[in-house]
């Protein structure tokens, strides 16, 4: 990932903010006010859905270790939060945590007890964390003594750090209270405690969120803000306004159609970042003539994907070769993304019968309110009407897209994938993840991808994992069960008195929230 | 009504667990295991018996997008409502009253037709419209109000009198927002009754008798149009509440219109069917409040009541 900063230079410990040259020293106080169109559903990052909330309970409940961003070149590097350090037992199946001895912010002393109650709840089937499949390989967590904690796994593989320290760790004498069954059903906006930054003043639901410092912060360095207000607006015109006007200091998720607009203008100023995240159309592989392989390429080959990038993105994205980042450390850099070339694709579609006379009719489908893969749906129609495929753009409802798609119903569709820490490449590609369960909605099957894929789950080093993801890159690159379309960047937008601002942990734009100040 | 709204949204591709599964990869264990834990591997008609059993005791259930009882969150958005209609009322009334009394001025004068264009133009015009180009010309160009919300930061710390002026100065954009076009229609109903009330003929006694035009119209005239008008405003105030959703959304104000709006995009069934309790409510309520209304504007209303016809 890119690490992308402005107002402020990166420093790799924490809390220990170097301000850039010409910004001055960061001052202390005043509320940070930030804009979102999405409010917090649940204040428990175990039961919650909403990534507002799940960013901003991750300034409250920090995990042991913080992935961070630089995650081009080899498996991300961690940032010690609530652990000091970290080390792999000899048989290279235990991982042992060793922590800082900090306190939650009513003074109890954070424990290895609390990390193991943490690991429990994550596992819990009655509490159903969707991110549960992260902590799978882990047999057991062994409070070996009270700031030390000991991970087992049943195997080794590249990802124990990343799998061991995702999720914030909460506190077994408060969350331990309310059974595993009842956390669905229970209002944690008045647990009122946290181990992290800031803490949870106050929620008024679909208004305002309020944080405020936490004064047992564990860091020597704390946050330069009194507090932070999320102001909830599901209006982005008036927030955007809000922003010029001064009422609201910093927004997440600007589209690119605006970017330019407010990027300069009354001192507001963008910070674009990767998102793990990739668009695609999907072909429907149980229906003639989307289960050739050949006709998909001749569709992939149709599509002038940079100029979508260029016209619909402008600029802040790049075209993609295939489900694996272009910014992670398991893309292949040598395999590029398939040209545009509309006469080898009429060429390949004349072969398989199609022509001006006999053309190849398809339904695209894309989700309603999206506005980026509506416009996307528009410009695929005009592209593949230069090689006689006949495009119809059809907008419906998510949920109706989704129900579609499992049940087989259409010809393609517009979607996205986001990824969170790993690439469940299983998940959408495995010919064992069909709908209506699986996420393979494609139906894409090959013997070779399932090999390769169980191949992958097997390699113990990254290294050897790098290579087993070049090969399944490869053998999707060939099959095209996507045309894999473009990695967006998302883009921050943050007011004039904003200073401090980066965003340096994957998709995350809160992630340094206690360095930003405001100037006066 | 509860029974049709369970339905329709039962009737609607996804459920709730389809919002965690939203683009992203859920193995189908993960899967099974939400749909379980939003109780969505029950049968529908049990689910739904056991929401019935539940609100008959007062049991609303639980909102798995607010994170909170049904109840609760009911509580917190209707106030804002109720403010935020009493507010659009307000206006609604002050400038529906003086805009059809001002179109009986000179009938079919300059006035009365500047007035009625414009008041049309306003009434044509979208509310979502309305309410940006109020943002941008009150609270951007002009910052007299603020743009959104329904207080200030830190306004928790202000004494109950500081507070409540803060309310007020926050509903007052929106709700002029959604009592500006409720109002145009209300003045060409004024406009219609004081014509027809200036041609009856104690107000042509009351001209004769020397009274001057403006207590003509104002008590005399307009008094007799009153009892079609407060029918027509009781039986708007759940239009009001409900006609609210679009404000709502345009300024971040909380209310029940947004609740209801979030609450079917989320999947949250009990919200919407919350929602659709308290909306039927404030229609009976709005009735009942007609229907008095009426009364007290209408003698012989009052009498047919008293006399139990």
């Amino acid at each position: 990932m890119a690490v992308v900063a402005l107002g402020c230079g990166r420093s790799d410990a924490p809390g220990n903010p170097a301000p850039a040259a010409g910004q001055g020293a960061p001052q202390r106080g005043g509320t940070l006010v930030v804009g979102a169109i999405t409010d917090a559903d649940a204040w428990n990052e175990y039961v919650s859905q909403q990534t507002t909330a799940i960013n901003l309970l991750r300034r409250i409940y920090l995990r042991l270790a913080q992935e961070q961003g630089d995650t081009k070149d080899h498996p991300p590097s961690f940032q010690p939060l609530l652990a000091n350090t970290w080390s792999f037992g000899g048989d290279g199946l235990t991982l042992t945590f060793r922590l800082r001895g900090g306190a939650w912010s009513d003074g109890t002393p954070i424990t290895a007890n609390d990390v193991r109650f943490t690991w429990k709840a994550q596992t819990s089937p009655e509490v159903a964390w969707p991110g549960a499949s992260s902590k799978e390989r882990i047999k057991d967590v062994r409070a070996v003594d009270a700031t030390t904690v000991e991970f087992v796994f049943d195997r080794a593989y590249p990802e124990m750090l990343a799998d061991a320290v995702e999720g914030g760790i909460v506190p077994e004498h408060v969350f331990g209270k309310v059974p595993f069954k009842d956390w669905r059903t229970h209002d944690w906006s008045t647990a009122g405690i946290g181990s992290g930054p800031f803490l949870l003043s106050s929620w008024k639901p679909g208004e305002e969120i309020a944080l405020v410092r936490n004064p047992r912060y564990l860091d020597p360095v704390r946050p330069y803000v009194d507090g932070v207000v999320v102001r909830v607006v599901p209006d982005m015109g008036n927030l955007q306004t809000q922003l010029l006007s001064g009422s609201v200091d910093l927004i997440d998720g600007v589209s690119p159609a605006d970017a330019k607009r407010l990027d300069g203008a009354r001192g507001a100023s963008l910070i674009p970042y990767d998102n793990p995240m990739f668009d695609y159309i999907g072909w429907n592989g149980a229906k003639p003539p989307f289960d050739d392989p050949a006709v998909r390429r001749a569709l992939t080959l149709a599509i002038d994907r940079e100029a979508v990038v260029d016209d619909l993105l402008f600029g802040y994205g790049r075209v993609s070769a295939g489900p694996l980042l272009s910014s992670w450390w398991p893309a292949d850099a040598t395999l590029k993304p398939w040209p545009y070339d509309p006469q080898e694709a009429e060429r390949i579609l004349t072969q398989k019968g199609y022509g001006r006379d006999h053309p190849l009719k398809l339904e695209l489908m894309s989700n309603a309110g999206n506005r980026l893969r509506e416009a996307v749906a528009v410009k695929v129609q005009e592209q593949l009407a230069k090689v006689g495929v006949a495009a119809t753009p059809r907008t419906v409802e998510m949920r109706a897209l989704r129900e579609a798609s499992a049940s087989g119903r259409y010809d393609a569709y517009i979607g996205g994938w986001r990824f969170s820490g790993k690439l469940d490449l299983k998940s959408i590609f495995g010919s064992g993840s069909l709908p209506p369960g699986g996420s393979n909605v494609v139906a894409y099957r090959s013997p070779e991808t399932d090999r390769l894929i169980g191949a992958l789950g097997t390699a113990t080093d990254w290294r050897g994992a790098k290579s087993a993801y070049a090969q399944i890159a490869r053998q999707l690159h060939s099959d095209q069960p996507y045309t894999f379309l473009y990695e967006a960047e998302r883009l921050v937008a943050i007011g004039p008195r904003v200073r401090g601002a980066v965003v340096d942990v994957p998709a995350d734009p809160f992630a340094r929230l206690e360095r930003i100040w405001l100037a006066r | 009504m509860l029974t049709a709204t369970f339905v329709l949204v039962e009737a609607a591709p996804g459920t709730a667990a389809d919002l965690l599964a939203e683009e992203r990869p859920l193995p189908p264990e993960a899967r099974a295991r939400l749909e379980a834990a939003f109780g969505l591997d029950r049968p529908p008609l049990a689910r739904y018996g056991a929401w019935i059993a539940a609100a008959a005791r007062g049991d609303l259930g639980w909102s798995t997008s607010r994170g909170r009882p049904v109840s609760q969150v009911l509580g917190a958005a209707l106030p804002a409502t109720l403010l935020l209609a009493g507010c659009g009322l307000t206006v609604q009334l002050v400038l529906g009253l003086s805009l059809g009394t001002l179109h009986v001025w000179r009938p079919r004068g300059g006035v009365d037709h500047v007035a009625s264009v414009a008041g049309l133009t306003v009434a044509s015009v979208p509310t979502f419209w309305l309410g940006l180009m109020a943002i941008l010309a009150l609270a951007y160009r002009l910052p007299l109000f603020p743009p959104s919300s329904s207080h200030s930061i830190g306004a928790e710390a202000w004494s109950p009198a500081a507070r409540a002026l803060d309310a007020v100065w926050h509903a007052a954009l929106p709700g002029a927002v959604l009592g500006v076009g409720a109002a145009a229609a209300l003045a060409r109903y004024v406009r219609a009754g004081l014509l027809r009330a200036l041609g009856e003929g104690f107000v042509r006694a009351a001209k004769a008798r020397g009274v001057p035009p403006g207590t003509l119209v104002v008590r005399h005239a307009l008094r007799a149009t009153l009892p079609p008008i407060v029918t027509l405003t009781g039986i708007s105030l759940p239009t009001l509440v409900s006609g609210s959703l679009v404000v709502e959304v345009v300024f971040g104000r909380p209310g029940m219109g947004r609740l209801a709006y979030d609450a079917v995009l989320a999947r949250d069934l009990p919200v919407v069917l919350g929602t659709v309790l308290a909306g039927t409510v404030l229609v009976v309520a709005g009735t009942l409040a007609a229907d008095l209304g009426l009364a007290w504007a209408d003698p012989r209303a009052r009498a047919a009541v008293a006399g139990g016809g």
